[in-house]
């Protein structure tokens, strides 16, 4: 086993917590470089474990977010609306676009520019109702 | 623990289900929040947040990824939009961490957990993102990896990185 791979491997057993292998073993045996490397990061690992140790939540967490859930009623909105808006809106157009191919490419192409505008408008204004009901949330 | 989550879920069970998940992630939540938020008391205020966006689309959970995923995913956004909102990343300290307490060193000397903080705030943001994690989560690589949605290789090497690291500068 080279240096490099025996770091990896003491790198590995800090994550882990598994035991050394017998050629890890060897290999520090016969090596100080890796000996202080080892060293080193089992002492940066209990530091560590020492500084970061996991907060817990305050007791008043579930109470608090159970209020606010009394006060959350189910979202009557289904988020796909805008989408819907959105196809309905392509659907019309699509239709009416067909029906009036007989008439002059002007009208036609004023007819799709119109309800594409509608739609828009629509699926913005369905947007910015489903964005300000999950703000006020 | 996600598959009775899964089943309540397909059942219609939703408090069930939504119960199993508060008992089951809070604590994880509340800490991946404090490491986005480094602030305890906003990291809670938006956990809470977490859970109720959670209630709120637990009706449209639809089975294709497991519940904590789904979970892990709305925590992330939430965090980086309360990032996004109050920029407190780079304004604020790790000044959640323990209280100050002598730490030995490897080598020599004494480090308290300003030197450390200091050390951490140095790292590239990614690497402090997943040591901070793995700490806090109790050393889970895998936990780790779905919290940031990164392949658990790639948290492993940022972790290695942020650990040679580490170890340098307090050689320094």
């Amino acid at each position: 086993m080279d240096c490099r791979r025996a770091q990896e491997e003491i790198l590995e057993f800090i994550d882990e917590r598994r035991t050394n292998g017998d050629e890890l073993d060897a290999h520090l045996a016969g090596c100080e470089q890796c000996r202080g490397l080892l060293e080193t990061q089992s002492a940066l690992d209990r530091k560590l474990d020492a500084v970061l140790s996991p907060p817990a939540l305050s007791p008043a967490f579930r109470t608090s977010l159970r209020k606010k859930l009394r006060r959350e009623p189910l979202s009557v909105w289904p988020v796909f609306l805008p989408d819907l808006a959105h196809w309905v809106g392509c659907f019309v157009a699509t239709v009416l676009c067909i029906a009036l191919l007989p008439f002059s490419s002007g009208v036609v192409m004023f007819t799709g520019l119109a309800v594409t505008l509608v739609t828009y408008f629509f699926q913005s204004v369905l947007q910015g109702s489903l964005e300000a009901l999950e703000d006020e949330k | 623990m996600d598959e009775g989550i899964e089943r309540l879920l397909k059942k219609g069970r939703r408090r069930e289900a939504f119960e199993g998940l508060l008992d089951a992630y809070e604590g994880k939540v509340f800490r991946m929040a404090l490491m986005f938020l480094k602030d305890r008391g906003r990291a809670e205020e938006v956990t809470q947040d977490i859970f109720l966006k959670l209630w709120q689309v637990l009706p449209a959970y639809d089975g294709r990824a497991a519940p904590s995923t789904w979970l892990y995913t709305i925590a992330r956004n939430t965090c980086l939009s309360a990032l996004r909102s109050e920029t407190l990343r780079k304004a604020l300290p790790l000044d959640w961490i323990t209280e100050p307490q002598a730490v030995e060193t490897g080598t020599s000397g004494v480090w308290n957990k300003m030197q450390l903080a200091q050390c951490l705030e140095r790292l590239p943001e990614m690497q402090r993102d997943v040591i901070t994690l793995f700490y806090l989560q109790e050393k889970n690589v895998e936990e780790v990896a779905r919290m940031l949605d990164l392949p658990g290789g790639t948290v492993k090497s940022h972790l290695h990185r942020a650990r040679l690291a580490l170890a340098a500068m307090i050689k320094e």
